[in-house]
């Protein structure tokens, strides 16, 4: 089975403090990856550096997207070749229907994969059956994107617009924040619908309750910019128990 | 256009005259030069016209007819010590007092002590670097502050070193008045690396002598981190003029507050020219402008961001009756290196009557782009929706409005966090309050 | 309106000075017949004004008002504004030439392929139909253009509702009575420098006339746009609606437009009487000259309404991306009680270009009320200024004045300014404004580039939404091309 994203010996600094020391990482097509760690562990640092963020820099190590070297990248670039970052905090812009933007997006990403674009009638069409599975009101479209939106409203919409993307790889940062149970539930079962063997997918967390709902293959748990531990879905139950002082052996970790 | 520009030239030459007068009696000895060159500025350009973009709103014709005369030397007169306090209700106040621009010795605490001198200019005037004094070299909008730096008499100097923290409020209280007398007082103040103080100005009448023109400049220096409070109040009897200059200059980290309350006079002008020098300074400007009868009155404000990450915050509340006419004229200017600025500048007016006369503007000049700036203006009357709420709670007409005037204005006395500032800002509001007709 | 006694004066005025000119032998040519078919000489001169009004048969009277405003140019003499917030050399007026006839096809490129191939790429962007493109470029086209048909079509149309819709020439010489009435009602002759220099040496322009009650059908020069690329440096319109009337009228076109003449200096005059409504939109993309700021056009100009009859109303709409130098403030007379002024600006600037640019609003009446939206975007090395007035005179009673401007900076070398002049003088005004200053943000940017949009796109989507506000005034057809137009204006702006 081909793997879709490989990450070697990766060491990423922030404004000049090094944050990610070392992480290695294998999630190959078809299965669904969970990233544990406590606050401050590099947690969002990889998922930023995955997405290309300006200010994030590699210093040393290297990521393979689909066998292609990430790092040459340009995140829209990135985008365009089918990885999806679910933002922790969507941002807002004003003016700007989400229809519209989201339109230009997916039709940016198929013109890139030399599919056909979707028409205004097929966009429609498509966005007014997953807002549906997500429970979203229609008006959602037409509303500038993010602007005015609650925070379980934002994160739905990301859900929104990767289900809509159909990325190859789709890195949900933290995306259970700010969720109440039946939005997580929605947004889980939203995520679900999206697996598939050609994809795959980063679940960042810093709880183990996302993992009742989207069950990982596996679990690494990140601590000081490294991965300390891999292991099966039963390790999030372990954290849940112990803590993740118990598992990274960090007093102060909590 | 000739009407205009004769009085402008009556007052320069009526200036002339009297400096080739008073030049010998003027303090400071290595200054005759500094203060030649003044008098030579002023006299290419005059007083100011409301042809200058600068004074669009503000016309001097007063101060061009009256052709005031600098003030000489002379003996103070009789002024009671209990006014002094009426003005500046702080106890333990350093005080120095000023009368028609002379130290008045037996009115006056000056302090002496370590890391701190407040004591009058006239004195230590030979030992000031004239570069720390503001000479009105900017051109035509700054004709008073050359004429200033041409007359300086007297006033406070004001010097804490490094990492002196002065509790007590300075208080710097300037009393004219006279025929055609104009007066003409210089304040410089002087904070070392952290130091601290709070300065209060109140320029105020003799008493019931003819109105004068009171012209201060202040040339304030912040080094880094130290902090200022600076109060000004114009509070002059009806019929003087006042033009008061603020220069200020901000190093690394400092912190500079200010608030100018106008309450008196016929016109008045407050102007604050606040510069960084150095990164992560902040300027904090507020002001209050409470016109009657046919007061004119304008605070201008020109803030020049040179540097990266300072902050300037400005409030400035303008209410006015009868034929009130309040000005409120604010520049920030951010130059492009100045990244991470941050410039919120903002102005209310009330006009309560219908000949009173608001003219507002906010200016932002920005040439670096990663700044956050605003500005909002806003002009209109009290809301009759609130005066009917505190109606509807019983209070008559007037007393709802009192009430409403009140907390307007209090708004932005409760930014001051110096208590005796505010509590000598809160005595001046609530006297021309007090007085609120309708 | 000059009583007639004034402008029997004006007349000797203007008599005296023609007969100074030609006895000081200051202008070499004498008489008009002296002179080319097709191009008078540099310079400006009596004689130089009589060519012109001969040219376009203008009758006497329209020629004593071109004199009159001649003379008081003269004694404007260097007192050209200087507040505004742009920099240029001096232009000698005595070196430009202030009457040409359109270019004869001998010199015109042939056909596209003579075109610059970076002018033919931005109209392919903009998505301008070929025929237009060949115009808009100058090519020689023989063929009837099939807009002018479509024009003379609707012209047809719009006459049996009794609304006129001409040349200023024409209507100078069909409606004398409508234009004596109004020309210069609004931007009198000596109004300022250039409205003054217009006056005297006006090219042409459009002339529109709504009868009362009247809701003129479509948005006129829709489809007179090509036109509009013709009416020269000196473009002068007047447009009136009576008691009742509706009108939009589209100024311009999002095609970068050539002109060899560098000063533009129009002027526009609208007239709303009781009841009407006039809404008056422009896209301006005159060029902006080279990235270096080498050429380019100054686009002097002097726009004013007035709301003349209660609850009239007067909307102007601008997208300002073109032009070396823009100085303009759509401004509104407000007259009549109730009546309604309101000013939507966009104004792009880039590489070295300057604008100035914002409205006048006057408060004369009660309860008049006003609104001003203005968004600048500057990139490159330009200067962007709002520069903007809201005046409430004492008999403003009940006034109301909202006004929102916001400056966006892309890169670090250009300059955002917002100059605001309010001056209240009704206490029963309420007078608001805001303004903020931002760069474009990068979480903006980062979010739009992870979902797949290119630098240049991403741009392009977030200025077009920091402009909604005002583009969704637009009327639609000319609202897309507007907003292709924000994003080909800012390419490279960018990283």
């Amino acid at each position: 089975m081909a793997n879709i994203l490989e990450i070697r010996n990766l060491h990423a600094t922030v404004q000049g403090k090094e944050i990610l020391k070392g992480v290695d990482l294998v999630l190959p097509a078809g299965e669904v990856h969970a990233i544990m760690g406590p606050n401050g562990s590099g947690k969002s640092t990889l998922s930023y550096v995955l997405a290309g963020r300006d200010g994030y820099e590699v210093t040393q190590g290297e990521i393979l997207y689909q066998g292609r070297d990430l790092l040459a990248m340009e995140a829209d670039e990135r985008a365009r070749a089918g990885i999806f970052l679910a933002f922790q905090y969507p941002v807002e812009i004003p003016g700007v229907a989400n229809s519209v933007f989201l339109k230009a997006a997916v039709n940016a990403g198929r013109r890139a994969r030399k599919q056909p674009e979707l028409d205004a009638m097929d966009f429609l069409k498509r966005s007014r059956a997953l807002l549906k599975e997500l429970k979203m009101d229609e008006k959602f479209l037409n509303r500038p994107v993010n602007v005015g939106f609650s925070g379980g409203e934002k994160k739905r919409n990301e859900i929104f617009h990767m289900a809509m993307m159909e990325p190859n790889l789709a890195i949900l940062d933290e995306t259970d924040s700010g969720l109440d149970i039946d939005a997580l539930r929605i947004v889980a079962e939203g995520v679900n619908a999206q697996r598939g063997p050609d994809r795959a997918m980063l679940v960042i967390t810093h709880y183990q309750r996302l993992l009742d709902y989207i069950v990982p293959d596996r679990i690494h748990v990140l601590a000081n910019g490294r991965v300390v531990r891999s292991g099966g879905k039963e390790l999030a139950l372990e954290l849940e128990r112990e803590g993740y002082a118990g598992i990274t052996g960090d007093k102060s970790a909590a | 256009m000739n009407t205009r520009s004769q009085p402008s030239s009556e007052t320069i030459s009526a200036h002339v005259a009297a400096f080739d007068r008073l030049a010998v009696s003027l303090p400071g000895t290595g200054l005759a030069q500094l203060r030649a060159d003044a008098l030579d500025r002023f006299k290419q350009t005059g007083i100011p016209t409301r042809r200058l973009e600068d004074w669009k709103f503000t016309g001097l014709d007063a101060l061009g007819k009256a052709v005031f005369s600098p003030a000489a030397a002379g003996g103070a007169p009789e002024v009671d010590v209990a006014r002094l306090d009426a003005l500046a209700p702080v106890a333990n106040a350093v005080r120095l007092v000023f009368v028609n621009g002379c130290f008045a010795e037996t009115l006056s605490s000056p302090l002496t002590g370590t890391g701190v001198k407040v004591g009058p200019l006239a004195r230590a005037l030979d030992e000031v670097d004239p570069d720390a004094l503001s000479q009105g070299d900017e051109g035509a909008a700054h004709a008073l502050v050359a004429l200033n730096a041409a007359f300086m008499s007297d006033g406070a100097a004001i010097d804490l070193a490094a990492d002196t923290v002065l509790d007590r409020p300075i208080v710097i209280i300037d009393l004219s008045g006279g025929d055609g007398m104009a007066v003409h007082t210089r304040n410089l103040i002087r904070l070392g690396t952290r130091a601290s103080a709070t300065v209060i100005e109140v320029h105020a009448s003799l008493g019931p002598t003819a109105p004068a023109f009171s012209n201060s400049v202040a040339d304030i220096t912040l080094a880094e981190g130290a902090a200022l409070w600076h109060g000004r109040i114009a509070a002059e009897d009806e019929g003087a003029l006042h033009h008061g200059h603020a220069s200020v200059r901000l190093g690394a980290d400092a912190d500079y507050a200010s608030f100018a309350i106008s309450t008196g006079g016929a016109l008045s002008r407050q102007e604050s020219d606040v510069r960084f020098t150095a990164t992560g300074g902040r300027a904090r400007l507020y002001g209050a402008y409470l016109a009657r009868g046919h007061q004119h009155m304008d605070h201008t404000t020109r803030v020049r961001h040179d540097h990266p990450g300072c902050t300037t915050d400005e409030l400035f509340k303008g209410v006015m009756e009868d034929h009130g006419h309040g000005v409120f004229q604010g520049l920030v200017h951010v130059a492009p290196q100045a990244f991470g600025t941050n410039a919120n500048q903002k102005n209310t007016n009330l006009l309560l009557s219908d000949r009173a006369v608001a003219d507002s503007k906010p200016e932002l000049e920005i040439l670096a782009d990663d700044v956050k700036c605003s500005h909002g203006a806003t002009i209109g009357d009290l809301d009759p929706d609130e005066i009917f709420y505190l109606r509807a709670r019983g209070l008559d007409g007037d007393a709802a409005r009192r009430l409403l005037l009140t907390g307007y204005v209090e708004d932005v006395i409760a930014r001051v966090d110096d208590d005796a500032l505010a509590t000598v800002l809160r005595a001046h509001a609530a006297r021309w309050l007090g007085q609120e007709v309708t | 309106m000059n009583p007639p006694d004034s402008i029997a004066e004006e007349r000797k005025k203007n008599d005296d000075a023609t007969i100074r000119a030609a006895t000081e032998g200051e202008y070499k040519f004498g008489f008009i017949t002296d002179m080319d078919e097709d191009r008078a000489p540099k310079g400006l001169s009596p004689d130089i004004i009589r060519f012109i009004s001969a040219k376009k048969n203008e009758p006497d009277w329209m020629l004593e008002w071109r004199l009159a405003a001649y003379e008081k140019w003269l004694g404007m003499a260097g007192h050209e504004p200087k507040w505004a917030r742009v920099k240029f050399p001096p232009i000698d007026y005595q070196d430009l030439y202030y009457y040409s006839a359109p270019k004869s096809k001998a010199d015109a490129p042939k056909s596209l392929d003579e075109v610059d191939p970076e002018l033919l790429a931005t109209y392919d962007k903009l998505g301008i139909p070929l025929r237009e493109r060949e115009v808009l470029a100058g090519v020689a086209v023989d063929a009837v253009f099939d807009s002018i048909s479509v024009a003379t079509t609707y012209k047809a149309k719009l006459g049996e509702l009794g609304i006129i819709f001409c040349s200023m020439s024409e209507a100078v010489r069909e409606h004398p009575d409508l234009v004596r009435k109004y020309l210069g009602s609004v931007v009198p002759a000596a109004d300022n420098f250039y409205a003054c220099l217009n006056s005297a040496v006006f090219s042409d322009g459009s002339f529109v006339y709504i009868p009362e009650g009247v809701r003129c059908p479509m948005e006129l020069s829709t489809y007179f746009r090509i036109n509009a690329a013709q009416t020269g440096q000196f473009e002068r319109t007047l447009i009136i609606a009576d008691k009742g009337a509706y009108v939009s009228y589209l100024e311009g076109c999002t095609a970068p437009m050539r002109d060899e003449n560098q000063l533009h200096a129009a002027v526009v005059e609208l007239v709303a009487l009781e009841d009407a409504e006039i809404k008056y939109s422009t896209v301006q993309n005159w060029y902006p000259g080279d990235k270096d700021g080498k050429g380019g056009i100054y686009n002097f100009v002097t726009k004013r309404g007035a709301c003349r009859g209660r609850n009239a109303k007067i909307s102007w709409t601008q997208v300002e991306t073109g032009s070396a130098i823009t100085w303009k403030y759509p401004s509104v007379l407000l007259e009549a009680e109730g009546s309604v002024g309101e000013f939507y600006s966009v104004a792009v600037t880039n590489n070295h270009q300057q604008a100035d640019t914002g409205t006048k609003m006057f408060h004369l009446a009660p309860n008049t009320r006003s609104t001003i939206i203005s968004k600048g975007i500057s990139a490159g090395q330009s200067q962007n200024t709002y520069r903007g007035l809201v005046r409430v005179s004492p008999k403003a009673a009940d006034a109301r004045n909202y006004t929102q401007c916001d400056s966006l900076l892309i890169g670090d070398a250009c300059g955002g300014h917002t100059t605001p002049y309010i001056e209240v003088r009704n206490r029963t005004a309420r007078v608001e404004h805001e303004a903020t200053a931002s760069k474009i943000s990068d979480d903006q940017l980062f979010y739009c580039r992870a979902r797949g949009l290119g630098t240049e796109d991403a741009v392009s989507l977030i200025v077009n939404g920091f402009c909604k506000e005002v583009m969704q005034k637009l009327p639609m057809e000319f609202a897309v091309e507007a907003q292709k137009l924000l994003g080909v204006s800012l390419e490279g702006s960018v990283g």
